[in-house]
Parts: structure tokens; C-alpha cells; sequence
């Protein structure tokens, strides 16, 4: 035990676990559905987790600010099926001008965001609940009940999700699974080695010392809401992409599912601590839960949402009972420790064991 | 006999200062902005200002009002309950299933009823346990189980609708007792229990000390976590009450009723000068919050906007309210 606690700490053995629930789960669909250990099934549900953890790595940013980002999925639906009404109109646009429209765009809604919570102070809860149905309303009179279709899309979009980076025997690293996987690793070294990485953090732990330290406060949280946007508007295009037809509804439901990845993945939702690597596990467990219950056929899709949002609390209320509970074992552990050493000179085995 | 004449003369000075303040209340201003839009929403249209409108105005309030008096309760203590939606649709289903005379369980009206009471308080009361018991903050909380109250009205309607009630049932959404649709006495006997309990009970100083400061209100000796977790069953059990209501007023159920109210709600409470932050707020404040935006609503239709425009409008002016109660604020802080 005390091996243990010299090497790791409570934030990384929730890590591990986090792993160990994911091949758990693997297992377990496994025994229920058929063909599940397949290439194919990785391959179709990466390409879910990828989106959601692109949003998840934009929801990490703010979160570790210590606010909130409900409005994602109508950003997320908002961003795809503008860039697809872009595309359609446009059909010889460059693909990177197209990713470009859906970023931008996300991003000018996030900024919305940043500017009434960082600027006009007003709680994040508030304001991305209301832009959540904002966002979405507006989606709905600009849309007018059109839908987009693939048949509008230009080829190279269609084809764009079936395109491998990687290919290993039959299973396949797609362009988008790639893609997430650069954009987690990016915001993680940007979150490590960034002087903005480190204002999110600083804010988020304590805001009342970093405005005593002149840290941009307002400026660092808009950032965050930017990036989350623009993330949000990457997401949207990705969802494009892989479903070819956006309807008003696309994407809602994507802020459940981000939010908890987050949180799963060992973000304090209270700011302040969490990694874009945890975000990633947490969107791979939440991913694979509601991508393999689509494709069991004992659960009916009436039932499905319902088992989702109950995974979804017992993986929060568990974690919260067992991160509080390793806390507290090394806290004791430490505090035992130290006051040992202050009282007393430490003897030879506690030296050895220290 | 000393003292006492002392304290009044204490309060009567207070009385002046307190109707000095009492005009720049946040519930007077509401007030005058609601008159506003009253005469500004006649003058729009000449079908607004009868007493038909009106009452029914009444009668599609309720369900919004019955859950912002709780979600009141609950945005006092710091908290927020997103799930109230899902719970109401929840409660909903229930109801028709219970009684559905050709479905599996056919049970009287009467009985269905409490037992869509019993399933609304049981879903607020695992909100509050959780909330409570196991320290998931009330957004991820509520967040989640939205999710999962809609998914099981869902799973239990397997998108099959209920109707065809007994004509008795009406009385309480399509009825009128007085001449006042039957759900707005409801409502009022509620709003005055609710605004006593708030304002005159020791539970409800309880409720600001939790809001306020909930350390300090746990060190003083108040339960805090039971307090809590009666409010989050409170407001599961207003949800149902809303969701028997709206039945009786639709004459059906689907499981996608109440999807979106806890924007209206939420709306409502933060109109009403209620602290997201917790610590202050008042149940009055929260009744003109609701009137208000109900008032916006039927304006908007009237002047033909669509859903999904009004949706558009209630989060504009759930942003605003704060925007502009943050500037007074501000202002009357420098001054």
C-alpha cells in the first residue's frame, strides 16, 4: 500500500481504473453482441469517440476555469450544418476553407459565450443554458425544416471519413480518430508548457490569487471560450462529415455527453486540476457505453437514453465516492507522516521507508 | 416594557429608509417592466387585454410557476435543478400508464395520480441524495439524470400516446371554480405557502444561511444536507403536480412533454432577482418572473413568432435580466 502511494497518485490510479472499466466494458459487450471484437466495430466507434472528444478537450478548457459549457451540442449542430449549407452552395470550396468555415463560425458563437460570462460577468450556467436554447432556436428558423443531405455534399467529403491514416491487418486509425488524437496531444502540451495553460489553471484554482497576481482574467476565460467554440465548430464539421445529413436536432444531447466525459475523466468541475488525457479516457468510456448499447438488440432504442444518462451517474457518483475516499487515504497517510518527522527525529526504518 | 418601546421606535425609522429602498427593489422594477409590457403588448394587439386571454394566460402559467417556486428554493441554497423537465414528462407517462384502461396495470384515476405524486418526489429525492449524499454537484447531477428521467419516459411510452380521460379529470386544467381556471387556485395556494415558508419559518432563513455561507450555516447547527435533500424532493414532487396538471389541461400524454421547462424556469427565478450564486431571492420576485415571462410568450405568439423564436426571446432575456441586474448593482454599489 504504501508502495502504491509513493508512485502514484489518486488522480492517476483513477486513471488506471478508468482503463480497466473500458476493457471491463469491452468484455462485457463482447459476450452480448456479435461480432463485437471486431475491426469493423473499432473502427465505426472511434470515429464516435473522436467527436466527442474533441468536444470534451474545448469543455476541459473552461471547465478548468472553473465555469461551464451547456451551449456546445447547438454549436456543434449549428457549426456542421452551416458549413454544410457553405458546402453546398460552394461545392469547389477547398476542404481546408471548409474546416475553416465550421471553425470559425464555432468559434464566433464561443466567443458570444466568453463575452457574457468574462466580460459581462454573468454566471456561466446562465449563460450557456440560455445560448444552449438560443443557438438552437436560431438553427431552427435559419433551417426552415431544409435538410442537408449527402447528396449536396461534394465527394471528397463523403469519402473523408472512411480515410486511414493507419492501418494495421483490418483495423483502421481513421483521418478523424487521428485528428482527435492530435488535437488532445496539442492542448495537453499547450495546457503543460503554454503561459495560457497555466492561467487556466491558476484561475481556476483560485481566482481571488490570480487576480492578485495581475493575471488576465477576463481575457484567459474568453480565450477558453473561443477555443471551446472553435472546438465545438471542429466537432461539427467531423459530425458532418460522418453522417453526411444534418437535420435542426444535430448534436443536441452532445453537452450530457461531453460534460460527463470531463468529469469521468478526473476534470474538477470546481476548476482547477484535470488533464486533455483524462478528458480523452472519459470520452472513451462514454463513447463505447453509448455506442455499443446502440448496437445491442436487446435494448430497445427507447430504453437506450435512459441506460446512457444511469451510466452516466453511477460513473459520476463513483467516481466521487472513490477519488474523495483515496484522497482521504493519502492525506491520513501523509499527515501521519510529517507529523512523525516534526515531532520526532525519524528513525532508520522511517528514513529507509521515505 | 422599556425595550420594547425602544425597538419600535427603532423600526419605525427603518420603515421610512425600507420605503426609500423598497422603490429601487429588484421586484418593483420587475413590476414596472411588467406593467410596460402589459400596455405595450395591448396596444400590439387588440385580443391581449380581455379577460379570456388572460385567464387562459393563467392557466398555461401554472405548470412553469408551480416549478419555479421550487426551483426558487433550490437556486436560494446555491443549487440548480435541470431535471425538472424530464421529471414532469416522467410523471407524465406514468399517469397515462397507470390509468390507460387498456394497457397492463388499469388502475382507478385516483390512484394513478398519487402514484405519478409518488414518482415525481421519488425522482427529486434521488436527485438530493445524490446531490447530498454522495457530493456529485447539483449541475452534473441534474444534467444526468435529465437525461435519464426522459429516457425512461420514453422507455415506459415506447412513443405511444394516452387519452381519452374521464370527463372529471378536466376539472382540474380545463375547469373554472369562481370563474378563475381551477389550476390557478392550486398555484396561489402554493404561492403563499411557499413565500410563508421562505420568508417566515426557520427552515427558511435556513435555506439564505445555506445559500450564503454553507459552512457557516453547517457550524450554526443547521442540517444541511436533509434541508437539501427536502428541497431537491420539493421540487420533484412541484414537477409532478405540473405534470398532472398539464395532462388534465392537454387531455393527453406524451413522453416529450415538459422537454425545455427548465429553461422557463430557471428564467422565471433569475427574472425574479433571485442570486444564481445563491443567498438571496424571494418567492414574490419569483411570481412576477413567471407572470413576466408567460406575459412575453403569449405576446410573442400573438404577434405570430414561432416556438422555437419564443425559445430564442426566454434566453435572450434569461441572459439580460443578469446583464442589467449586474449594471444596477454595479451603479448603486459606486453610488
Amino acid at each position: 500500500m504504501n508502495a502504491i502511494r509513493r508512485y502514484l497518485r489518486p488522480e492517476q490510479i483513477r486513471e488506471l481504473s478508468l482503463i480497466v472499466i473500458i476493457i471491463l466494458a469491452v468484455l462485457f459487450f463482447a459476450t452480448q453482441i456479435e461480432n463485437y471484437l471486431s475491426a469493423r466495430t473499432f473502427n465505426r466507434i472511434s470515429t464516435s469517440i473522436a467527436i466527442i472528444a474533441v468536444v470534451a478537450v474545448g469543455q476541459t478548457l473552461v471547465v478548468l476555469t472553473r465555469n461551464i459549457d451547456l451551449s456546445v451540442g447547438s454549436i456543434v449542430g449549428f457549426a456542421a450544418y452551416f458549413s454544410g449549407q457553405t458546402l453546398a452552395a460552394n461545392p469547389d470550396l477547398a476542404p481546408v476553407l471548409a474546416v475553416c468555415v465550421a471553425i470559425g463560425f464555432g468559434a464566433f458563437l464561443g466567443l458570444i459565450n466568453g463575452v457574457l460570462v468574462a466580460v459581462g460577468r454573468i454566471p456561466a450556467i446562465v449563460v450557456t443554458l440560455g445560448t444552449l436554447a438560443i443557438y438552437r432556436g436560431i438553427l431552427v428558423d435559419w433551417a426552415q425544416a431544409r435538410t442537408i443531405t449527402t447528396e449536396m455534399m461534394p465527394t471528397w467529403l463523403i469519402d473523408l471519413p472512411r480515410v486511414n491514416v493507419l492501418t494495421m491487418g483490418e483495423v483502421e486509425v481513421r483521418i478523424m480518430v487521428a485528428l482527435a488524437l492530435v488535437v488532445v496531444i496539442l492542448f495537453q502540451l499547450a495546457l503543460n508548457y503554454l503561459p495560457l495553460g497555466r492561467r487556466l489553471y491558476a484561475i481556476g484554482s483560485n481566482p481571488d490569487a490570480a487576480r492578485l497576481m495581475g493575471l488576465p482574467i477576463q481575457r484567459t476565460i474568453l480565450i477558453a471560450y473561443v477555443l471551446c467554440g472553435a472546438l465545438a465548430g471542429l466537432a461539427g464539421f467531423m459530425f458532418l462529415a460522418r453522417f453526411g445529413t444534418i437535420t435542426v436536432t444535430a448534436g443536441a444531447g452532445l453537452e450530457l455527453a461531453a460534460v460527463a466525459a470531463v468529469v469521468v475523466g478526473g476534470v474538477n468541475i470546481f476548476g482547477g486540476s484535470g488533464t486533455m488525457f483524462g478528458a480523452l479516457l472519459g470520452a472513451i468510456v462514454i463513447g463505447t457505453l453509448e455506442q455499443s448499447l446502440l448496437r445491442m438488440p436487446q435494448v430497445s432504442e427507447f430504453v437506450r437514453d435512459a441506460l446512457l444518462g444511469l451510466f452516466i451517474l453511477i460513473a459520476v457518483a463513483s467516481d466521487a465516492i472513490i477519488v474523495k475516499g483515496l484522497r482521504e487515504a493519502w492525506a491520513r497517510s501523509g499527515r501521519l507522516k510529517s507529523a512523525k518527522t516534526t515531532l520526532a527525529p525519524a528513525t532508520a526504518k522511517e528514513v529507509k521507508r521515505a | 416594557m422599556t425595550t420594547t418601546t425602544h425597538t419600535t421606535d427603532d423600526s419605525q425609522e427603518q420603515m421610512s429608509s425600507r420605503i426609500r429602498s423598497f422603490l429601487l427593489r429588484q421586484e418593483v422594477i420587475l413590476l414596472i417592466i411588467s406593467l410596460l409590457a402589459v400596455m405595450f403588448l395591448a396596444f400590439g394587439s387588440d385580443r391581449f387585454l380581455t379577460t379570456d386571454n388572460l385567464l387562459n394566460q393563467g392557466r398555461l402559467l401554472t405548470e412553469i410557476g408551480l416549478v419555479a417556486l421550487s426551483m426558487t428554493f433550490i437556486i436560494i441554497t446555491g443549487g440548480i435543478d435541470l431535471s425538472v423537465g424530464s421529471i414532469l414528462g416522467l410523471c407524465a407517462i406514468i399517469l397515462g400508464v397507470m390509468w390507460d384502461p387498456n394497457g397492463a396495470f388499469a388502475l382507478p384515476l385516483e390512484v394513478a395520480v398519487v402514484i405519478c405524486l409518488l414518482v415525481g418526489t421519488l425522482a427529486g429525492f434521488v436527485n438530493g441524495l445524490i446531490i447530498v449524499r454522495l457530493g456529485v454537484p447539483p449541475l452534473i447531477t441534474t444534467l444526468a439524470t435529465l437525461a435519464l428521467y426522459r429516457g425512461l419516459a420514453e422507455g415506459i411510452s415506447q412513443a405511444r400516446s394516452v387519452r381519452g380521460y374521464p370527463e372529471e379529470f378536466y376539472v382540474l386544467g380545463q375547469g373554472e371554480f369562481l370563474g378563475v381556471p381551477t389550476q390557478l387556485w392550486v398555484l396561489l395556494i402554493f404561492c403563499i405557502l411557499t413565500a410563508v415558508i421562505l420568508s417566515r419559518t426557520i427552515f427558511g432563513r435556513a435555506i439564505y444561511a445555506i445559500g450564503n455561507n454553507e459552512l457557516g450555516a453547517r457550524f450554526s447547527g443547521v442540517p444541511v444536507g436533509r434541508y437539501k435533500i427536502m428541497i431537491y424532493t420539493f421540487s420533484g414532487f412541484m414537477a409532478a403536480m405540473a405534470a398532472w396538471i398539464f395532462v388534465s389541461r392537454v387531455s393527453t400524454t406524451r413522453s416529450d412533454m415538459g422537454s425545455g421547462l427548465e429553461l422557463d424556469a430557471i428564467a422565471a427565478v433569475v427574472l425574479g432577482g433571485t442570486s444564481i450564486f445563491g443567498g438571496s431571492g424571494s418567492i414574490i420576485g419569483t411570481i412576477i418572473g413567471f407572470i413576466l415571462i408567460q406575459l412575453l410568450k403569449n405576446g410573442l405568439a400573438l404577434s405570430g413568432v414561432t416556438t422555437d423564436g419564443t425559445i430564442v426571446v426566454i434566453g435572450t432575456v434569461l441572459i439580460l435580466a443578469i446583464l442589467i441586474n449586474n449594471f444596477i448593482q454595479r451603479r448603486s454599489g459606486n453610488g
